[in-house]
């Protein structure tokens, strides 16, 4: 399908230049005044209150999915090789730690982890211009 | 909007709902902050009720079912945001309606995000001598730029009950502001 990019640019411009017009209608008949980078930084804020934080919750139910797969997968393979028939089971090594670990990783620690790439990711995914 | 159709499509596509959704937000974030904020006044007012508009459009968008355009969903859902927060206000001081009004006027002047001159409060203040209906209709038609139709759709009121208020809010206006300059030349 060929973008009518003529079509496009006129309408982002119509827009803009509606958005200003209006601006300009609330400040000078108005007297309303908004701080400096006032819409980028509640772009952003909205941004990481709804699709950030949405994304958030599907990794953290994803890691918590994996984590908890993990163990049963190291559990089994340890009752496997050691063919013990009693469930004595000692986990020494320390990959397993780690794994195990995580299911008890504290919820801050994730989101602080999952906070720095959400916004940028999906800035990197949205194309500026429509 | 062009191709209305595809773009709600998109947002109402999981899969694509995020990517739409940011571009909904730049489409509507700013007209929506003006529109807010000429109801409640106050930067910071119109600050939390536009984040918790586009949060409720982010919840909601799933339950969208196109009875209405998205333009008139969209500016009715932030137009139901800004007067549950001047209910709660309301409900706090225990103001009467006059009060209100007054009050709303104080917010505005204390306001560090209103920086009005002698004329620009003399327009917010014939605004003010307006009934909300009226003050509501007028500034939807007159600074939103919504047409008759979709401020009938909004506010759920006949089109032209719409129309005949708005003529009559602009009248008044109109008479408050030359009554008020007469008055200043007396003086």
């Amino acid at each position: 399908m060929k973008l009518d990019t003529k079509n496009t640019q006129t309408k982002v411009h119509k827009d803009i230049s509606f958005d200003k017009k209006r601006k300009d209608k609330h400040v000078k008949e108005l007297g309303y005044k908004i701080p400096e980078d006032y819409f980028l930084n509640s772009k952003n804020q909205i941004l990481a209150e709804t699709v950030a934080k949405n994304r958030k919750t599907r990794v953290v139910k994803l890691l918590s999915f994996s984590a908890v797969a993990a163990v049963v997968a190291l559990l089994f393979t340890a009752i496997n090789v050691n063919n013990n028939t009693t469930a004595d089971i000692t986990i020494n090594d320390e990959e397993s730690k780690v794994l195990i670990s995580s299911l008890f990783m504290n919820d801050k620690k994730i989101e602080a982890l999952s906070d720095s790439y959400m916004l940028e990711d999906l800035y990197d995914e949205t194309n500026p211009i429509y | 909007m062009k191709n209305e159709a595809d773009f709600i499509k998109k947002l109402l596509n999981p899969r694509q709902r995020d990517r739409a959704f940011v571009k909904l937000l730049d489409l509507y974030q700013e007209r929506l902050y003006w529109h807010i904020r000429k109801l409640v006044v106050s930067h910071e007012n119109a600050n939390d009720v536009l984040q918790n508009t586009f949060i409720r459009v982010y919840k909601s968008l799933p339950n969208f079912k196109q009875q209405s355009s998205l333009h008139t969903w969209m500016y009715r859902i932030a137009y139901n945001e800004a007067i549950r927060l001047l209910e709660k206000e309301k409900n706090k001081t225990h103001f009467s309606v006059e009060g209100l009004e007054e009050r709303h006027l104080d917010n505005l002047v204390s306001d560090d995000y209103f920086d009005g001159d002698e004329a620009q409060l003399k327009l917010q203040r014939s605004l003010l001598s307006l009934s909300e209906k009226h003050r509501n209709i007028f500034q939807m038609k007159y600074y939103d730029d919504l047409k008759f139709r979709e401020i009938s759709d909004i506010l759920d009121i006949k089109e032209n009950t719409i129309k005949t208020i708005y003529y009559s809010a602009a009248k008044q206006i109109e008479k408050y502001m030359l009554e008020v300059t007469l008055l200043e030349i007396k003086e």
